[in-house]
């Protein structure tokens, strides 16, 4: 706490003269029972690249949401040009000349490039009808002019997915704003397309003196475009600092700071002898490339990375959701098929997915339906169910789990988040699977339930369970992974065990900096 | 050179469309062997006039399955606008003075009227009720069904042979009347709607209606121009139905409905949404109305009929299917030999 | 402060379901009963549920269809083919057990037809049930020619007109059969997974559950129900006619809806439909008391599902 407050007032370096373009003070949103963002502040002065960084759901992503539109800010304020202004839509953001690019993409992909470009500020002829021939006429002056080769008639859903990406970036380019937002924009470009994206940026703010927010997760990035940085942890502001004042460890300490208040758990090692589960030369799509991993018997293996390099696909192919393309699937030492997530149950694997509202839970209906869903065999004979096995099974896993409840009758969607979570991994425990998935599953829930959740799965591996365990958050690896993979781009970068399971180097590996420890 | 790169362009982005012609061209040649008449200026008329009202009823549907709904209610306020059309044209046509012409014309635009208060009434219940379109169109087809049996109790009613004339019939004693209506109706409505900002909104809305949003288009007048446009597309296909048979029938089977989403299905419309031609419909629905004319043609039982068009429009709905999964397949296959290569 | 307590309860007791159907039901009795005093008699009140047994029937499919998140637009000639099979493969064989069988096969093949489409080419319920109806009207045609064979047998007429303890046999067979489709969603593990698959095919695939499996179940039940619905039909009218399901239609979605079943899936039963039943006979009864013309009946159908929606479905869609 004090930590924070120190480093806030320390580094705090502007250049007093001028008046920010654009300023967010005191700003808070809430999901839900979630905290996404709370009395945060950020501002970036005209002619600037303003970065922002921090771990996932840390709160920068939300923080540009609410000063393009997007999300709507619950309480704080947004200056531009010191002047306070009001953004509820991203219509207001709009004229205020405000645009944003995204790494979720907002094209319509039957539409051209260039009527994507236009959309919804389509040229005119007299008469009130779309002018067609201006529209590719304009983009094509537009493109040229920004030096883009792409060709204007050409239907986004044709395009890569780098090339649409760049289409993304024409269009808020168009808009001649004031305030860039480039969010995980350049995720999906090439080298050449990073390199020509910078240009743009320096031109837009050295020459222009516009102001840009730009988001990224690769450091070499941040390098190169960088004048001043603020950092996010854990929903909170904690320092503005200009770039090139603090180096790579003092950042990396910055991000990760002191989280969760971390209990001193054991580290489950597993057997030594027994393999639970083995992935060889697996592959799928351009997702995941060449995994080479073997879960150990009792062991809960991490698996860490910044979000988006194929932990989540990992997880999803193992239990049959999205099957490998290639490569092989050991279960205890037997090569098996898993096709679909019926043949993964079979084999004794189980996931409790990291979006429990859309694919774990059905919140609509009741508490005890949502725990037997996956167990419907186990309770019913020849069919039809037998309630008095229901009714142990819902009880027993309502004990095990410690969930709050009135009434197992009730909705699961009237349940606090943290105890809803525990309704997935009841779901999945009252099956008779043994390796279990787990995929992020303390996100976004009270501290308390994470710790009964911590201290479940230490239990679970005493009785035989195995498990892997992604997690966005580097601290829980820390506390309860023996050993941690670390995946970059589809890849496992880096395989750390014991000793070597440290923040640094679970951090430097995800953003692709630190080779040395492998 | 570059006329090549812009035809390749078109190829792509209509090949949907593109296909449904040449499906289109491989029935006329079929057709052409089989009518005797084919190459008089009685085959264009003909033809043109057994294809008019579903082409015109699958634009309008076209416009709702680009918005991502569709509207079950389209063949019955066919029906309705018909039973109308075929009703007043007699009484108005007295109160204007007895003028046949001027009774037509104000029959046509009382029924024009109806039909996009129609599809308002749809587009309110789809925007402001915030109801499932499918829904929606079909209970207000249930609606519309009755009206038209409200209006005309039993099969019947009095239009001029002057009116039926002139629908059917040629211009100049070459051009097929229903080509010109066919032709008025792209260049006045279509193009012009097409064209304007809730029409290009069709695609983003039914594409993506988040990003959409996002993207600042009016999402709500959009959906509501949609369906009057779709509305106004029954209306006029009532009337032309009115001219063919010169009486509404209230009880008439029809298969409007199905044959208009078929015939958008078939030019290259996704019933997800935000795909989709008018041109591409076009051809779906000449298409479909050419088949049945060949059913006939070789003395196909008539019960062969729905039973065809079912079919085709199955069919038509599963090649999305059939088409993910090769590419999966593909893809699979193309992934397995990079590993290989890699190895 | 009483007062405002009563209301309150009052205002549950007429948005909670139950309650509510019983409410509507003994009111549309009543308005029929003091404009038509004769359709208190118990005579009527038969005759009035013989008419439901036949959509009750037909609902059955429909609520589990509607339950997975579709709707059947195939219930005119699913019904009325099924008809027609019973009837003329009971004349051409002169066995009705050869009839009946027939007719419940070829309700299963129905339903495979239509599942299949449904789970596996992933088309959308309604219209690959729109297409289903046509092709089913052009097998039944072509099965017929054009020229309707048979009539209903002894034990079929029985079925539709004898009654057992002053109850119609039909009636009894709607009863059991609802039971049977009560027993189905809220005691069996398919039931289960019938609403779950309603709810979400993403949370149920991740539940280890065959979703398509579960769809196609349901189709093929569906389907037997409407063969069923169609081989009584015949003893109530004495032999088979093409229009004679084209009513139950619109009013076999309107029966579900207004018995509590999101149009949406997932949510909803068949005790529900059964008050539903009840209540659209109810209403045609009434319409035919107010000596609405058949045009009438069918925009007050139309505006029923409407009105029904706008009140109720519409607030379920923005919690879902």
């Amino acid at each position: 706490m004090d930590v924070r407050n120190q480093t806030a007032a320390a580094a705090e370096a502007e250049p007093k003269t001028q008046v920010p373009l654009i300023e967010t003070a005191h700003v808070g949103k809430r999901f839900g029972g979630i905290i996404a963002l709370e009395d945060a502040q950020m501002k970036c002065y005209p002619g600037e690249t303003h970065v922002l960084i921090g771990e996932n759901g840390a709160g920068k992503s939300t923080m540009v949401k609410i000063i393009c539109g997007v999300t709507i800010r619950d309480t704080g304020d947004i200056y531009m040009n010191g002047e306070k202004i009001e953004i509820n839509s991203a219509q207001d953001a709009n004229r205020h000349k405000i645009a944003a690019v995204f790494q979720e993409l907002s094209l319509i992909q039957e539409l051209s490039v260039a009527e994507n470009i236009f959309m919804a500020n389509e040229p005119l002829t007299r008469f009130g009808r779309i002018d067609f021939k201006q529209i590719y006429k304009k983009a094509q002056e537009f493109l040229d002019q920004i030096g883009l080769d792409l060709e204007p008639r050409m239907l986004v859903r044709d395009l890569t997915l780098c090339q649409q990406q760049l289409v993304e970036i024409a269009k808020a380019l168009y808009k001649d704003p004031d305030v860039l937002i480039l969010d995980e924009a350049t995720s999906a470009l090439g080298e050449k397309e990073v390199k020509w994206l910078f240009a743009m940026m320096k031109k837009l703010t050295k020459e222009q003196d516009k102001g840009i927010l730009f988001i990224s997760h690769r450091m070499d990035e941040l390098e190169q475009v960088a004048d001043r940085a603020t950092i996010f942890r854990d929903a909170h502001y904690i320092m503005t600092f200009p770039w090139g004042q603090l180096g790579n460890d003092e950042i990396v300490e910055h991000i990760s700071g002191r989280k969760v208040a971390l209990e001193d758990m054991e580290r489950p090692k597993g057997s030594d002898t027994d393999i639970a589960l083995e992935l060889r030369h697996a592959g799928k799509g351009t997702v995941l490339h060449d995994l080479n991993l073997k879960l150990k018997k009792g062991e809960i293996l991490g698996i860490a990375g910044l979000s988006g390099h194929g932990q989540v696909e990992l997880l999803h192919a193992l239990f049959g959701d999205g099957e490998f393309d290639t490569g092989e699937m050991l279960v205890e030492g037997k090569p098996v098929t898993v096709h679909n997530e019926r043949q993964a149950l079979a084999n004794g694997i189980v996931l409790i997915p990291e979006d429990r509202k859309n694919d774990g839970l059905i919140l609509t209906r009741s508490i005890g339906e949502n725990i037997t869903m996956m167990s419907l065999k186990e309770i019913s004979n020849a069919g039809v169910l037998s309630g008095a096995k229901e009714k142990k099974t819902i009880a027993d896993a309502i004990k095990r789990m410690s969930i709050k409840v009135f009434s197992s009758d009730l909705p699961v969607g009237s349940l606090s988040g943290g105890n809803q979570q525990k309704v997935v991994i009841a779901k999945a425990l009252a099956t008779n699977a043994k390796i279990v998935l787990l995929s992020d599953p303390t996100r976004g829930i009270d501290i308390g339930t994470k710790s009964e959740i911590y201290r479940l799965m230490v239990e679970l591996t005493k009785e035989g369970y195995s498990i892997v365990f992604y997690s966005t958050e580097t601290a829980e690896l820390l506390m309860l992974c023996n050993r941690v993979l670390v995946f970059y781009e589809g890849r496992i970068a880096a395989e750390l065990e014991g000793d070597q399971v440290t923040e640094r180097n679970i951090i430097s590996q995800s953003i692709g900096v630190g080779g040395e420890q492998q | 050179m570059k006329n090549n790169k812009l035809v390749k362009l078109f190829l792509r982005r209509y090949a949907e469309g593109v296909v449904a012609y040449c499906v289109l061209a491989v029935v006329l040649v079929l057709f052409a062997f089989n009518q005797a008449d084919f190459f008089t200026v009685y085959g264009p008329q003909s033809i043109f006039n057994q294809v008019i009202t579903l082409c015109v009823a699958s634009l309008g549907q076209t416009v709702i399955i680009l918005t991502s709904g569709i509207d079950l209610s389209v063949g019955s306020l066919i029906i309705f606008t018909n039973c109308v059309a075929a009703t007043i044209y007699m009484p108005v046509t007295n109160m204007v003075g007895g003028n046949i012409v001027a009774g037509g014309i104000a029959t046509v635009v009382i029924v024009l009227i109806i039909g996009v208060l129609a599809g308002l009434f749809n587009g309110c219940m789809v925007v402001y009720g915030r109801l499932q379109p499918i829904v929606v169109t079909l209970a207000t087809g249930s609606i519309f069904s009755g009206l038209a049996r409200y209006v005309r109790p039993t099969p019947g009613g009095e239009v001029p042979s002057a009116f039926a004339r002139f629908f059917t019939g040629r211009v100049g004693g070459v051009i097929p009347m229903s080509a010109i209506i066919l032709a008025l109706v792209i260049v006045c409505i279509w193009v012009p709607y097409r064209r304007s900002r809730s029409g290009q909104a069709l695609y983003a809305i039914g594409g993506n209606e988040k990003a959409a949003f996002l993207n600042g288009i009016k999402i709500e007048k959009a959906k509501l121009t949609a369906y009057c446009v779709a509305g106004l597309c029954a209306a006029i296909c009532g009337v032309l139905l009115t001219a063919q048979t010169r009486s509404g029938d209230p009880t008439a089977a029809n298969n409007f409905t199905n044959n208009s989403i078929a015939a958008a299905v078939l030019g290259g419309a996704s019933l997800a949404g935000g795909k989709g031609s008018y041109f591409g419909s076009i051809a779906g629905a000449m298409t479909l109305s050419l088949i049945v004319g060949l059913l006939i043609f070789w003395k196909i039982s008539s019960y062969y009929q729905n039973l065809v068009q079912g079919i085709i429009l199955i069919l038509a709905l599963s090649v999305g299917f059939f088409t993910a999964y090769a590419k999966q397949k593909r893809e699979k296959a193309k992934a397995i030999a990079e590993e290989k290569e890699a190895a | 402060m009483e007062a405002t307590e009563k209301k309150l309860d009052l205002k549950q007791l007429l948005t909670s379901n139950g309650p509510r159907i019983v409410l509507m039901i003994l009111a549309l009795y009543l308005v029929s009963g003091i404009l038509e005093p004769n359709y208190l008699a118990p005579s009527h009140i038969m005759s009035v549920l013989v008419l439901c047994s036949f959509l009750g029937i037909i609902c059955i499919g429909q609520t589990l269809i509607i339950l997975t998140g579709g709707a059947d637009l195939s219930v005119a000639y699913s019904v009325t083919f099924a008809a027609c099979i019973f009837a003329q493969t009971t004349k051409t064989t002169g066995n009705g057990m050869i009839g009946f069988a027939a007719t419940i096969a070829v309700g299963i093949l129905m339903g495979l037809f239509k599942g299949i489409g449904v789970a596996v080419l992933r088309i959308t319920p309604m219209v690959m049930t729109l297409a289903t109806n046509a092709i089913l009207m052009s097998c039944t045609f072509l099965y017929t020619q054009g020229v309707l064979k048979g009539e209903s047998t002894a034990l079929v007429t029985a079925l539709a007109k004898d009654s057992f303890l002053g109850i119609r046999y039909c009636v009894l067979v709607w009863a059991a059969l609802g039971i049977l489709t009560i027993f189905l969603l809220r005691k069996t593990a398919f039931g289960r997974k019938i609403f779950a698959v309603g709810c979400s095919s993403r949370v149920t695939d991740l539940s280890a559950i065959n979703t398509k499996a579960v769809l196609i179940g349901v189709y093929v039940i569906a389907s037997v129900m409407m063969a069923i619905a169609g081989i009584l039909l015949i003893g109530h009218l004495g032999y088979p006619n093409y229009t004679m399901a084209d009513d139950y239609q619109l009013i076999s979605i309107a029966a579900v809806v207004i018995g509590g079943t999101s149009i949406l899936g997932g949510h909803g039963g068949y005790l529900g439909t059964m008050g539903g039943v009840v209540i659209i006979y109810l209403i045609q009864s009434l319409l035919i008391i107010l000596n609405m013309a058949e045009a009438g009946r069918e925009i007050v159908n139309g505006a029923i599902i409407l009105i029904i929606l706008l009140a109720y479905g519409r607030g379920k869609k923005q919690s879902a």
